[in-house]
């Protein structure tokens, strides 16, 4: 209970700085007509965040603990896995600004299905098929080119 | 007039034409079905091959593949918990947890049907008011447009289960996304950083991407080949169930009725979108519905709802493109440089010189979504078989589609980095229990109530207001938003 409590305070204390940032800078700007929309939302969002506080602070609103919270010590792993499941996205992103979508298509298939269990032929497979698939939807079907990469632009190589 | 329509139907009884109609309807169904794409590009890279193409063999490819997109992107929304388009989100709020609990043929049978209806029933709606309609769109203004966006709005509250305070935070956190580019009315770059990708605003591709679908990936990827998605029994997803949700839409016909008239609504207004109509459509079932708090968990009705509105927009969307030259979508947009690029202006001389091509176009919306059911309904069971991807295949492909997606948006790397961000954020809103949908329709509506009120506020003044139609919506506003004391107090306070 209290673990949840304190990540509704965390999270809404997140909100409110970055609503006080927002009416910062809504305030520099220079154009009454450009100022006045997120001056209105940002004064909203404080009236909606003193009533979410207060709903928290006196445990009778939306914001307490709902009977199918994980324990505390489950809330902590499940963070941890979930930063984890995250990070190859970071590293598909990497991959394509290094080798393009192509070669990163390939790559990023193919070590996750190796790292998670499959076989080496059906990765590579599939891979292949991914990778194939991409280069004739987009470029030739949807005419629509995808990024090479920094790695073959440097040395102009075809893909 | 009677002339019009018979060498409409003409045009309808062609060979050639029922081919294009095909090929535009099985397009359709495809891109809708592959996360990232949607008929909206399919239609955009149509649009050079329309050059060489009569107006009867471009436009009826073109309205039958926007005509079914959402219909094929219901069957990712469901199965995958990916929307094929950003319209189908409302879908896959209570479609994928219907498929986690064994029920995906069930919800599918429930789309294809609510989107035939719709789509169908919203094409008589078309035809029958394609002659009253022009009074009626003339008649809304900017002033009109605020009040309208107003209520969609007003809707965030209903939106989610964590309470109406949460669901406006977020509602407010996507209006604040918003205000991100350029201002129409100044002219001044707002929140951008220096950064000009985003002078024209938050692109809608990363922001629906990261909020919805990424959160889904990551989730499927914690649980590895134990997720619910991979455990789907295909000997579960039977015709059966299917003919099930079939059953629940003929029990709600009313809801899908009402939520196809709300489509159409919204359709024919200009620039309100898709969006905002399932959202509405969804807010209302879950407002109708005896258990509302069964949103969000598997409700057959929160797929109903949408489905039937977003099939049933297109036929008023494509009505105000035809009939005023406005596009009432995207997808309407493209439709109408289509249109100028083979040498026809659209406007009211499209149901004056060209009233039967106007006839036929719009038949054919009715005739795509006959064909999509057609299509899909009896595959259902092989549609039904991605869900049995084993996670480690599906999640990287999927990854790699939202990646590529993301990109070939707008062929900017940038968006790659909105993705990553939004996917956070997405990740954070889940973790805290904060509404994504409520985000969404926020950041959808915040931009164009600005442009809206300042159109309003420089044309009138601060009485703009003053006028029957903005205030009946006042009207029905207020009442919206204090419906649930007055409700209270009509039943004499006895439920809360």
């Amino acid at each position: 209970m209290l673990r949840r409590t304190r990540e509704n305070f965390f999270s809404l204390g997140i909100i409110l700085i970055i609503t006080l940032v927002f009416l910062y800078y809504a305030s520099q700007l220079d154009f009454f007509e450009s100022k006045i929309m997120p001056i209105f939302i940002g004064i909203i969002m404080m009236i909606l965040l003193v009533m979410a506080f207060y709903n928290e602070y006196t445990k009778t609103g939306c914001l307490t603990l709902s009977e199918d919270e994980n324990s505390t010590d489950d809330i902590g792993a499940h963070d941890m896995k979930t930063l984890k499941c995250i990070l190859p996205i970071f590293i598909l992103v990497g991959l394509i600004y290094i080798f393009g979508f192509y070669a990163s298509t390939f790559i990023f298939i193919f070590s996750y299905m190796k790292i998670s269990g499959s076989s080496i032929y059906s990765s590579i497979i599939i891979s292949i098929l991914c990778t194939a698939f991409i280069y004739v939807a987009f470029p030739i079907l949807l005419e629509t080119p995808l990024y090479t990469g920094l790695l073959m632009q440097h040395f102009n190589l075809p893909f | 007039m009677l002339e019009s329509i018979l060498v409409g139907l003409g045009y309808l009884l062609e060979p050639a034409t029922w081919g294009w109609i095909l090929g535009g309807t099985l397009l359709g169904l495809i891109l809708g079905i592959i996360p990232g794409l949607g008929s909206l590009i399919g239609m955009a890279l149509f649009l050079p091959f329309t050059f060489k193409l009569d107006i009867m063999q471009a436009m009826p490819f073109m309205v039958a593949l926007s005509a079914v997109g959402f219909t094929g992107g219901s069957i990712t929304a469901i199965l995958l918990g990916v929307p094929g388009d950003a319209s189908n989100i409302a879908t896959m709020l209570d479609g994928h947890p219907m498929t986690r609990k064994g029920e995906g043929a069930r919800a599918i049978g429930a789309a294809l049907t609510a989107s035939l209806v719709g789509g169908v029933m919203a094409t008589g709606f078309a035809l029958i008011m394609m002659f009253a309609i022009m009074p009626i769109i003339m008649s809304i203004t900017s002033r009109e447009m605020v009040f309208i966006i107003l209520i969609g709005l007003a809707f965030i509250s209903m939106l989610g289960n964590e309470g109406r305070v949460k669901s406006l935070i977020s509602g407010c956190l996507g209006l604040m996304l918003s205000c991100i580019g350029m201002v129409m009315v100044s002219g001044e770059v707002r929140f951008t950083f220096d950064q000009g990708f985003l002078f024209e605003g938050l692109p809608i591709v990363p922001v629906c991407f990261g909020l919805f679908a990424v959160p889904p990936m990551v989730e499927l990827a914690m649980k590895g080949s134990e997720g619910t998605i991979s455990e789907v029994s295909l000997s579960s997803l039977s015709v059966k169930d299917t003919l099930q949700g079939t059953w629940d839409v003929l029990r709600n016909k009313f809801l899908c009725l009402r939520c196809a008239v709300i489509g159409y609504f919204f359709g024919i207004l200009p620039g309100v979108g898709a969006n905002a109509a399932v959202f509405l459509a969804y807010g209302h079932a879950k407002a109708t519905d005896r258990n509302p708090d069964s949103f969000g968990r598997g409700n057959v009705r929160g797929v109903i709802g949408p489905e039937s509105c977003n099939n049933a927009k297109e036929s008023g969307s494509w009505l105000t493109t035809f009939a005023l030259g406005v596009p009432g979508s995207s997808t309407g947009a493209i439709g109408l440089g289509a249109l100028m690029m083979m040498g026809i202006m659209p406007g009211p001389g499209m149901l004056t010189e060209h009233l039967d091509i106007t006839f036929s176009l719009l038949m054919i919306v009715a005739l795509a979504n006959i064909l999509g059911f057609i299509i899909c309904f009896p595959l259902v069971a092989q549609l039904a078989r991605i869900a049995a991807i084993p996670s480690r295949i599906l999640v990287p492909i999927v990854l790699i589609f939202i990646v590529v997606g993301t990109y070939a948006n707008r062929s900017l790397m940038e968006d790659i980095i909105l993705l990553l961000i939004f996917s956070v954020i997405g990740l954070l809103v889940k973790r805290f229990k904060y509404n994504a949908g409520s985000m969404l329709l926020g950041y959808i509506l915040g931009t164009m109530f600005e442009n809206y009120l300042f159109i309003s506020l420089q044309i009138e003044g601060i009485t703009f207001f003053m006028h029957p139609i903005p205030l009946f919506l006042i009207a029905c506003l207020i009442l919206f938003l204090t419906w649930p004391v007055v409700r209270k107090i009509m039943r004499g306070g006895h439920e809360c």
